[in-house]
């Protein structure tokens, strides 16, 4: 009898830890217009920057983050930042250009939340590339500008979500590992364990 | 048996479907015309109806070139935020511009006005003189909130320019001209320097705009 109905009592509950795993931990590769990077393309420290940073929003987690080059003297191209846990990373970036997150998407338990940022004002997520190397973006929360006040408006991602940014530091070294960004990003870990 | 009896229809048949085809080619033919004369000639306003009239500037320029590439990203994100205009390629070099409207409906027991949720309309495209229909209000009032502008005519492509003026249509006017107005960005991010932003008045353009239109 248990024989029996035992897959059908496992099968929730399988359905019930699966989707739980895809809520605590999404993890994805950057995408640059729709065309996974490998990590293999990383560009020359030289001349690159990598963006990172945490994101987090009040009801969910946020498995996707996508980005807009606005600066019109580089080239157009739409980017979806590669995701590890909360953290969030971009591949090697050329210097010049400006990013501006234009979308994101929050996991709940009763499903997905789509949000468009739109192209306008500068927000602490959205980075210009003015010198090569690591660029934290800080850990940021989706809320309010005055986040005590959620009737102030002007919704968007800022500084004020707690993390720790050797976590993040770690999470994109096991990607980057073996490559021109290895011993910069163990360097900067160096750096923030003193 | 069943053969016999169709033959004789089947000229029938044939002359019906001629007429069918005559018919709905004949339709198509004055609904084509009749969008067309539409498109070129816009409707006069009823009587309870305003037409705004604007013009709307942004400097420096907008780089088409580039922004229009982003019709061929590939990307699910553009494509899931929808479009406002069906002509896209119009839309690359000349981005609908709609201003997003509030009335006033009534008053609550306090007195304070109540407005109601904010319409957008197709005002314009960029730099061009443009109308758009609004039904004018009991108390005539109306408040011009913002512009969103929509590079390619793409939903997540969009910029606001702040407007935050409250119009008061005078009596028997159908035709209301709001200004041109022109928005200084600061920077690739559409930030606005509302310091060297303004509204001039070129009404003898607007007055030729809308002759020659209406």
């Amino acid at each position: 009898m248990l024989k029996k109905f035992l897959p059908l009592t496992l099968l929730p509950l399988a359905l019930v830890l699966s989707s739980c795993g895809t809520l605590l931990a999404p993890k994805s590769s950057p995408y640059m217009n729709n065309t996974k990077v490998q990590a293999a393309e990383a560009g020359d420290p030289s001349n690159t920057a990598i963006i990172y940073g945490t994101l987090s929003c009040p009801y969910g987690v946020i498995d996707k983050l996508v980005f807009i080059q606005m600066n019109p003297a580089q080239e157009s191209f739409m980017l979806t930042a590669g995701m590890d846990g909360s953290t969030f990373y971009t591949q090697p970036l050329a210097v010049g250009i400006s990013l501006k997150a234009i979308f994101f998407r929050e996991k709940q338990s009763g499903g997905e939340l789509n949000s468009f940022l739109g192209i306008q004002n500068r927000k602490p997520i959205d980075v210009r590339i003015e010198k090569p190397g690591l660029y934290f973006a800080g850990n940021l929360l989706f809320s309010a500008r005055d986040k005590d006040n959620p009737d102030s408006g002007d919704y968007g991602f800022y500084p004020y979500a707690k993390g720790n940014e050797i976590d993040s530091l770690e999470k994109i070294l096991k990607v980057y590992k073996g490559t021109a960004w290895e011993p910069i990003i163990n360097s900067r870990i160096e750096e923030l364990s003193k | 048996m069943g053969a016999y009896y169709k033959q004789p229809h089947r000229g029938a048949f044939q002359m019906k479907r001629k007429i069918i085809r005559f018919v709905s080619f004949f339709l198509i033919l004055v609904s084509t015309s009749a969008g067309l004369w539409a498109k070129s000639k816009p409707r006069k306003p009823r009587s309870n109806e305003v037409v705004l009239i604007a013009k709307i500037r942004v400097t420096p320029g907008i780089d088409f070139a580039f922004w229009s590439k982003y019709a061929h990203v590939k990307s699910p994100v553009l494509s899931w935020g929808g479009t406002k205009s069906a002509e896209s390629d119009e839309a690359m070099l000349n981005p609908p511009v709609y201003a997003v409207v509030r009335k006033h409906i009534s008053q609550d027991s306090s007195k304070k006005p109540v407005w109601v949720r904010r319409t957008e309309i197709w005002i314009c495209t960029l730099n061009s003189f443009g109308g758009a229909y609004y039904d004018i209000p009991k108390d005539r009032t109306i408040v011009i909130d913002h512009f969103s502008v929509y590079l390619n005519g793409f939903d997540p492509l969009r910029f606001d320019l702040p407007v935050k003026r409250m119009i008061v249509v005078p009596e028997g006017v159908n035709y209301l001209y709001l200004g041109t107005f022109t928005y200084n960005l600061e920077n690739e991010y559409f930030e606005i320097d509302m310091d060297n932003s303004g509204v001039k008045d070129e009404f003898d353009s607007a007055q030729s705009f809308i002759s020659e239109f209406f």
